[in-house]
Order: C-alpha cells, then sequence, then structure tokens
C-alpha cells in the first residue's frame, strides 16, 4: 500500500476526492495484484484465493461507508493479459440525499486479452433527494472476458419512502477493441421512478453484463426467467444482458446470482464461488 | 424557389409515410410485449408510455444523432456517419432493438438504391447501416432541411408506435389521432433541444423498454418482429 498517498483530501468544498488504481497480473501460478494506488478514504483487503488456484478476489472498501453530494470516487481497475480477478464490496454501497450538490463515482475497467474481470459489487442504495452521476467504462481487448452487474435500491422501502425527488444519472459503456457495443444511461428520477417506461415504482432493479456468452448461456437463462415477472434476458452479439426489477433487492440480488452461476461455468470454465461476504 | 422547397416537402412526406416500403410497421418496439405484461392497457398508459420513450430515449439518443449524421452527409464525412452510427446502434438495449435499426436501414438503402441513389449501394450490406444514417443521406440527397429531417424522422416513429398501439391496446381509431395529436405537439421543442444537445449529453434509456423489449424475444406467440 503507498503510505505516501494515505492522507485523505477532504475539503469543504468538494467533499471527499478519493481513488484507487488496482492492477492485475498473471504468474505461472496465480493472479497477483501488482499494484494498488490510492488516495482518501478508497482500499482494498489483502486479497486472497478462496478457490483453490490462482483466481484473485479482491474486496473494495469504502470506510467512511456512503457518499454526499460533492464527494468523487475514482476507481480504476486494469487486469493484465492472462490475469483473472473476482472484485466485490463488503456491504452496499450508499449514495445519500444532497442538498444540492452533485456526487461522482467513475469506475474503468480495462481488460487486456485472455484476461477476465467479474465486477460484482454489492447493492447500490440511492436514498430519495440523492444527487449523483455514475460512469463504468469497461474496455475489452479482443479476448477479454467479463462479467459485472449493478443492483439498484431506489428510496427505503421499509420505510415507505419512494424517490418523489433526486437524480442519478448512471452510465454503463463497454468498448470492444476501442469500439463501443453497449452505451446505456439511465436517468433515473421521481418521473423515471415510477412510470411505466421506467421503474414502475419498484424499488429494486439491476442489470448484469456476461461477455462473450454463448447462445446456450442466452437459453438457460431464459429458461431460468420462464413465466417470472420483471426479468428480461438479451444476447447483443455476444453481450448478455440481463434485467431485473423488484420490490425486494435480495430477491434479485439471489437472481443475478443464479444467473452468475450459469454463464461463469461456461464463459470461464468454473463453477460460481460465491465471496463469504456476502453471506454476512 | 417555391418548387424546390415543394419537392423536398414532398419527398420528405414520401419519407415518412407509412406506405415506405422497409416493413416499419412489424415493429412494435417493445409495445406488444409492454401490453402482454399489462404495463399498457388503455389509451391513457399508451400515451405515458409513447411519451416517454420520446422523453428518454429519442430526443437524447436518436435526435441528435440524426442531426449530426445529416451534417456528416452534408459534408461526405464518411468518419463521421460511421462513428455516430456505432454509436446509435451501442445505445440500442436489446438485440431486436438492434436487428430492427439494421434491417430498416438496410431495408431503406436497398430502395434508394433501386431508386437510382446509387451511393447507397455499400449500405445494403452494411453492419452500420441503421435507420437514422440511411433517412438523413436521403434527406440530404433531396434538399430537405435538417430542422425538418428531424421533425420527419420522430413524426414516423410516433406514427408507427401509436398504430401499433391501435392494433394491440387495442384503441379506436380516433382515439389513435387523439394520441397522435397530443405526441406530435411536443416534437417541435424536442428538435430546438436535440438540435443544441453537447456531444457529451447524448445518451438515454427507459428501464422499462429495455425489459418489454427483452421479454419480447422470448414472448411465447407474437405478432411483431419487436
Amino acid at each position: 500500500m503507498s503510505l505516501n498517498n494515505q492522507a485523505a483530501v477532504k475539503s469543504e468544498v468538494l467533499g471527499w476526492q478519493a481513488s484507487l488504481n488496482l492492477s492485475f497480473a498473471a504468474t505461472s501460478e496465480k493472479t497477483l495484484l501488482v499494484k494498488r494506488q490510492h488516495v482518501g478514504p478508497l482500499t482494498v483487503q489483502r486479497p486472497f484465493y478462496p478457490e483453490g488456484d490462482g483466481v484473485c478476489h479482491v474486496y473494495i472498501l469504502h470506510p467512511p461507508g456512503g457518499i454526499v453530494g460533492g464527494d468523487c470516487l475514482a476507481i480504476s481497475v486494469d487486469a493484465k493479459a492472462h490475469s483473472h480477478a473476482l472484485i466485490t464490496t463488503p456491504a452496499a454501497g450508499k449514495f445519500y440525499r444532497s442538498s444540492g450538490e452533485q456526487a461522482m463515482q467513475i469506475v474503468e475497467i480495462n481488460v487486456a486479452e485472455n484476461a477476465a474481470v467479474e465486477w460484482l459489487p454489492q447493492e447500490t442504495i440511492i436514498y430519495q433527494g440523492a444527487r449523483l452521476k455514475s460512469v463504468v467504462k469497461v474496455n475489452l481487448a479482443a479476448t477479454a472476458r467479463f462479467i459485472g452487474w449493478e443492483i439498484l435500491s431506489l428510496g427505503r422501502p421499509a420505510s415507505n419512502e419512494g424517490f418523489d425527488y433526486g437524480l442519478a444519472d448512471l452510465h454503463w459503456q463497454i468498448y470492444y477493441q476501442n469500439k463501443p457495443i453497449f452505451l446505456e444511461r439511465l436517468q433515473l428520477d421521481a418521473k423515471a421512478f415510477a412510470a411505466r417506461w421506467g421503474l414502475q415504482g419498484f424499488s429494486a432493479c439491476g442489470t448484469l453484463f456476461a461477455t462473450p456468452a454463448s447462445s446456450e448461456s442466452l437459453v438457460a437463462v431464459q429458461s431460468l426467467i420462464g413465466d417470472t415477472k420483471g426479468r428480461g434476458v438479451t444476447r447483443i452479439d455476444n453481450v448478455l444482458v440481463c434485467r431485473g426489477l423488484d420490490n425486494r433487492t435480495d430477491t434479485l440480488r439471489h437472481f443475478f446470482e443464479q444467473v452468475w452461476a450459469i454463464v461463469r461455468p461456461d464463459m470461464l470454465q468454473r463453477n460460481a464461488c460465491a465471496p463469504r461476504i456476502w453471506a454476512t | 424557389m417555391a418548387m424546390g422547397t415543394d419537392l423536398a416537402l414532398l419527398r420528405l412526406l414520401q419519407l415518412v409515410s407509412p406506405g415506405l416500403p422497409i416493413g416499419m410497421y412489424s415493429y412494435s418496439q417493445g409495445l406488444e410485449r409492454a401490453v402482454d405484461d399489462g404495463w399498457v392497457s388503455n389509451a391513457t398508459e399508451a400515451g405515458e408510455w409513447i411519451g416517454g420513450l420520446i422523453d428518454s430515449c429519442m430526443a437524447c439518443i436518436d435526435l441528435p444523432i440524426l442531426a449530426r449524421l445529416y451534417d456528416g452527409w452534408e459534408h461526405n464525412a464518411e468518419e463521421r456517419i460511421i462513428y455516430w452510427s456505432q454509436i446509435l446502434i451501442a445505445c440500442r438495449e436489446t438485440a431486436e432493438l438492434r436487428a430492427e435499426d439494421r434491417q430498416t436501414g438496410q431495408a431503406l438503402a436497398r430502395l434508394l438504391d433501386a431508386l437510382a441513389l446509387t451511393k447507397m449501394q455499400p449500405w445494403i450490406r452494411h453492419p452500420e447501416a441503421t435507420l437514422a444514417t440511411v433517412f438523413s443521406f436521403a434527406a440530404v440527397n433531396w434538399g430537405i432541411t435538417q430542422r425538418e429531417t428531424l421533425i420527419g424522422y420522430l413524426w414516423s416513429w410516433l406514427e408507427n408506435q401509436v398504430l401499433c398501439a391501435v392494433k394491440l391496446v387495442p384503441l379506436g381509431q380516433v382515439a389513435g389521432q387523439r394520441l397522435l395529436m397530443d405526441l406530435a405537439g411536443k416534437i417541435p421543442v424536442l428538435v430546438d433541444e436535440a438540435l443544441s444537445r453537447a456531444d457529451a449529453d447524448i445518451g438515454g434509456s427507459a428501464f422499462g423498454l429495455a425489459l418489454a423489449s427483452s421479454r419480447h424475444e422470448m414472448q411465447y406467440s407474437r405478432l411483431f418482429r419487436s
């Protein structure tokens, strides 16, 4: 860990300015976390290898526990050739109500030839009144593999709170050999939260991406969905995109874990190995 | 120059006609599944659905990109045309929506080629031939203004969606015409906004549309191709 960068930069105006840069590289035995640079309150725990082989599991920690207006978090992940990293978080992310300023979170994931990245953070809770911009940009080399999801929980349904004000500007951008292959920008405000063309008032929504996914995976996910309402899947060229809406975040997350258990063996020749932290 | 502008108007009417043989009538863009799932069951809900798609997708994706494609053809800037066409395709949320855009775009390229606009020949099988790509070529070629190109494109999309709603919900013919009257009223302002939108602000999505279209791909019995 680079100690000289540990001083957190907190300014009255800008909030937390935190960044984390991770690099993974393959050795003959396992994938190593060869670089971790951080500024401010954004760190990783020591990587570990619960699959008994070379796949490197990493938890990203954000000790403040939540993001407020004016905060800016930047994460970059660089998976070098033949490396394989699974990245998750020990707890749900939170965007708190803002008094006006926008919070920013920018994630950039580069996956080199024959490398694989699984980006599986726990859900993100967006409180009513939050204002944020989030960008996840994935750059894939020709033989790169990637599985990622974003699971959102809007408002606090347990306290009967919806999303009557606030704005979440959420971008997902996937590039394959520098060409855009999937660009999505969800702008969630009170209208989009309630509308039938939007979230239909459901407090949980999520999207899972997996590439390259086979047509067999598509069929398997379609049959997993069956007649279940609020679930959908498509395969655009070889990018599988699975979407879901639900009243409960845990139900939706369980569904995406099942989808992950379908695509992972097919894409990465290994069974799903749920990070232990998910169970706690 | 009245004759020039008259002809341009006539060409635009031809280009946006539901009679244009590019198969638009066979695509519902997820509306068939939205009706099947009970999300859209009357004229008010159809208006909300279609209006929401105009605001969250057409106004922030199709229209500003169409304006850039129009500029591209005016300046014969092939690289820019390909670039924006790729962005447009990448913004389509499902396989069916992408297939629709390519199929209608390529069908229009084939038609234009047959109408002696032979510059469209290489676009007949081009993976980047979106409907907006080829539509904007025709518009530039026929002297239709950029603003009217955007108005015409959105009108033809809107009319097709309303025709789908009339068939699927179903709605009466008068209810359908009332929807067209209401929703078309938004078009001029949206076109102004699209013409001044910055590159960085391009992009949008409607979660309900993405979900409905994904679910349409596995709908057991269906009339429409999207």
